[in-house]
């Protein structure tokens, strides 16, 4: 990694600092952040890795050193963005092609996240899935747990690998 | 979403200084436009002086309105403390068929201040169920049942949803595709439903709004099958039943809508025996008020939560209830079930197992940010800000409405009593609150002066309702534009069967007496006085249910 800093002006994040919630303590709520327009959202990642104006409105984004600046650009940008109340703290990665970088989440919250969709709940992909494939509207349907354990776990592996596409 | 009541009504760009004296920079320019209000449209209080006929914002105060809007839209936990106990997440919709019910604009106010346009209404009856009969079967025979001309047309659902035993129940508004196939189509695919066959359309802008279009479909047909079982006149069941609906409807208006939204004593003075309204429209009683249509009324886009539960415990978000529409996922019409509403998951339905309704969220500055979504609130000019709020803020600015003050001041002289239950009729008071919000909100000195001097009327009600009342009804000034706008209409312009000034049982009868058949008919009816009692009538209209999910 070529650089991080978090608000606190610290380095890295201690190894396993993401670690689960200490034992006893209750499960994180599923609250999760949410953005509503994605291409916004987008836009302004790759204004902060490029240095290219974002397309919104022509202006240059420095990339972000605290949640509050992270949430001033986002509402000065209409991203729509929501962080839950449980996120404090903002560390920004950025990364040389030749790293790879394992993002992993809080084992917390994928247990919770596989608990949720296993006791029925709905698997709210963003909308513009649905709106590039034509099925707006509609939400993702799955004939059996196994299935959906497999979507939950593909997603999950995706994203954490994506590179920038 | 609920641009049903396009623009919005602010005391800003044109309509600060009201009495012809300018008193900000936020004020009326020599270039205010000739002709004002449009056609259909006329100002509150006809006793007050008009405002000066606006002017185009200017780019300082649409960037204090951006500044504003973005304030309103500014992220906050979206938690049951911002739920309203009092107003069931079903008055939403219900208020944007209303506003629907009430105008229908040519082009959306918020454009005519980027494009110089003109607009005007094009609503022939208020309050009359127009938004859902439109100019009935022989107007718009596209929205009634080919073999009974009196029903309204219900379609099914999507066939996948169905239960294979019993169907699709009939639970969608019709759909369409009138056009050619679109390139690239495929023979034997399902074409995209991109036309909804409503005389209003706008009854379409979401999944909730056209499920509360179905649910009075539903309702004006269990009607008819009350008139056709008891084999009353055919040629007379279509009108006898319209009226008898709208009768209701309008009942629901003031004993159960207008009750939840207003101040108590506001709405206790309005609907106390021999009410006088201040609005009596003058010489446009056609016409219709700009503070309620781009100010007051625009209350309830607060009042959109980011999620509901549908007709499970799923919490199903707003960015899917505005694209479950022909406009939005053509692809994916008829409705699926995902989208189609439990009715007791948003009004108070009591009664075993039955779930507690969605509420609607509580009444202040405050949009959820779904209402940001791109592809239906893009930015609309080079503050470049996206958005319901700041559209509703700019189109206020156009319409050039009543400054908050004046509208105090009116009150103050003509009804004292009521402008007492209001601290905020104090100037100062009023003032000491808005510089605290803004300053509590982020917006920056160079914005905030203006907008405090001459707040926006949608924000200021807004404002009102959470200082005054916390968020659970529109405060004072907010109530008394609702009330004499919506109960003086109602007043001004009985139905037929009302003009007796009888009460709902006599009118009802009466119109048994015109479809041929005994009073005894139509009599149910006299016992429905809120939601609830329309929707469990309305659910035994052929073909709605059981169904899967459930009507009730």
């Amino acid at each position: 990694m070529s650089g991080s800093t978090n608000e606190n002006g610290e380095g890295t994040p201690k190894e396993g600092e993401a670690a689960a919630a200490p034992a006893g303590q209750p499960m994180p709520s599923l609250q999760r952040m949410r953005v509503v327009n994605w291409e916004r959202w987008g836009d302004l990642i790759k204004a902060w890795t490029t240095g290219r104006p974002h397309r919104a409105n022509g202006k240059n984004y420095p990339v972000p050193r605290t949640l509050e600046e992270l949430k001033a650009q986002c509402g000065e940008l209409d991203v729509g963005l929501s962080v839950p109340p449980f996120v404090q703290n903002l560390v920004v990665y950025s990364h040389e092609k030749s790293t790879m970088v394992l993002r992993l989440p809080p084992p917390d919250l994928v247990a919770a996240s596989e608990e949720q969709l296993r006791n029925g709940a709905a698997y709210n992909l963003p909308s513009f899935y649905a709106d590039a494939l034509g099925a707006s509207g509609q939400v993702p349907q799955f004939a059996s747990d196994a299935e959906l354990m497999d979507f939950h776990a593909s997603r999950i592996g995706d994203y954490t690998i994506s590179m920038c596409q | 979403m609920m641009d049903g009541v396009q623009g919005a009504g602010m005391a800003g760009a044109g309509s600060v200084g009201g009495t012809g004296t300018p008193a900000c920079p936020m004020t009326t320019t020599p270039s205010g436009r000739s002709g004002w209000p449009p056609p259909g449209y006329r100002h509150l209080f006809p006793a007050m002086p008009p405002p000066l006929p606006p002017a185009p914002p200017d780019m300082a105060l649409r960037q204090s309105l951006a500044a504003l809007a973005r304030a309103m839209q500014a992220s906050a936990p979206l938690d049951q403390r911002g739920d309203n106990p009092g107003i069931p997440a079903g008055y939403t919709y219900l208020m944007q068929f209303v506003a629907h019910d009430i105008v229908r604009t040519a082009v959306a106010f918020w454009q005519l201040g980027i494009s110089g346009r003109e607009t005007r209404d094009l609503r022939g009856g208020r309050l009359r169920l127009e938004t859902l009969y439109g100019g009935g079967p022989a107007a718009c025979p596209y929205a009634y049942m080919t073999e009974v001309r009196s029903r309204l047309r219900i379609m099914p659902l999507a066939r996948h949803d169905a239960d294979d035993s019993s169907g699709s129940p009939l639970r969608d508004i019709p759909r369409a595709r009138l056009d050619p196939p679109p390139p690239g189509w495929q023979a034997g695919r399902r074409l995209p439903l991109d036309e909804a066959l409503l005389p209003d359309p706008r009854n379409d802008d979401n999944s909730n709004v056209s499920q509360t279009t179905v649910l009075f479909a539903a309702f004006h047909n269990a009607v008819v099958d009350c008139l056709t079982r008891a084999d009353a006149m055919p040629g007379m069941r279509f009108a006898v039943a319209r009226e008898a609906v709208t009768l209701v409807y309008r009942r629901i208006l003031r004993e159960d809508l207008l009750r939840r939204l207003l101040h108590p004593q506001v709405y206790a003075h309005y609907t106390a025996y021999g009410a006088e309204f201040l609005d009596d429209g003058g010489a446009a009683t056609d016409r219709m008020a700009l503070e309620f249509c781009f100010g007051a009324f625009r209350c309830g886009h607060a009042m959109v939560r980011e999620s509901y539960r549908i007709n499970g415990d799923d919490e199903r978000e707003l960015a899917g209830i505005l694209r479950a529409t022909s406009g939005g996922g053509a692809g994916a019409m008829p409705l699926s079930r995902i989208w189609t509403i439990r009715w007791s998951h948003f009004f108070d339905i009591q009664g075993p197992g039955l779930p507690r309704p969605n509420a609607s969220r509580r009444l202040r500055p405050q949009h959820s940010p779904g209402l940001l979504d791109t592809r239906f609130f893009d930015a609309i000019d080079d503050t470049f800000r996206a958005g319901l709020a700041y559209r509703d803020l700019l189109g206020a600015g156009v319409a050039g409405l009543h400054p908050v003050a004046e509208l105090w001041n009116y009150l103050r002289a003509e009804r004292p009593a009521l402008a007492a239950l209001s601290e905020m009729s104090d100037p100062a008071v009023r003032r000491a609150a808005l510089d605290q919000w803004l300053a509590g909100a982020g917006v920056g000195a160079a914005h905030a002066a203006p907008l405090a001097a001459a707040p926006p009327l949608p924000f200021y009600v807004l404002l009102e309702a959470e200082q005054e009342c916390s968020g659970l009804t529109l405060g004072v000034l907010g109530s008394v534009i609702v009330a004499e706008t919506m109960l003086g209409l109602m007043a001004r312009d009985p139905l037929p069967c009302e003009a007796g000034g009888g009460d709902v049982p006599a009118a009802l009868a009466q119109l048994a007496a015109a479809a041929g058949v005994a009073p005894a008919v139509l009599a149910p009816l006299a016992g429905i006085t809120d939601m609830p009692g329309m929707v469990r009538f309305a659910a035994g209209a052929p073909g709605i249910g059981p169904g899967n999910p459930a009507f009730v």
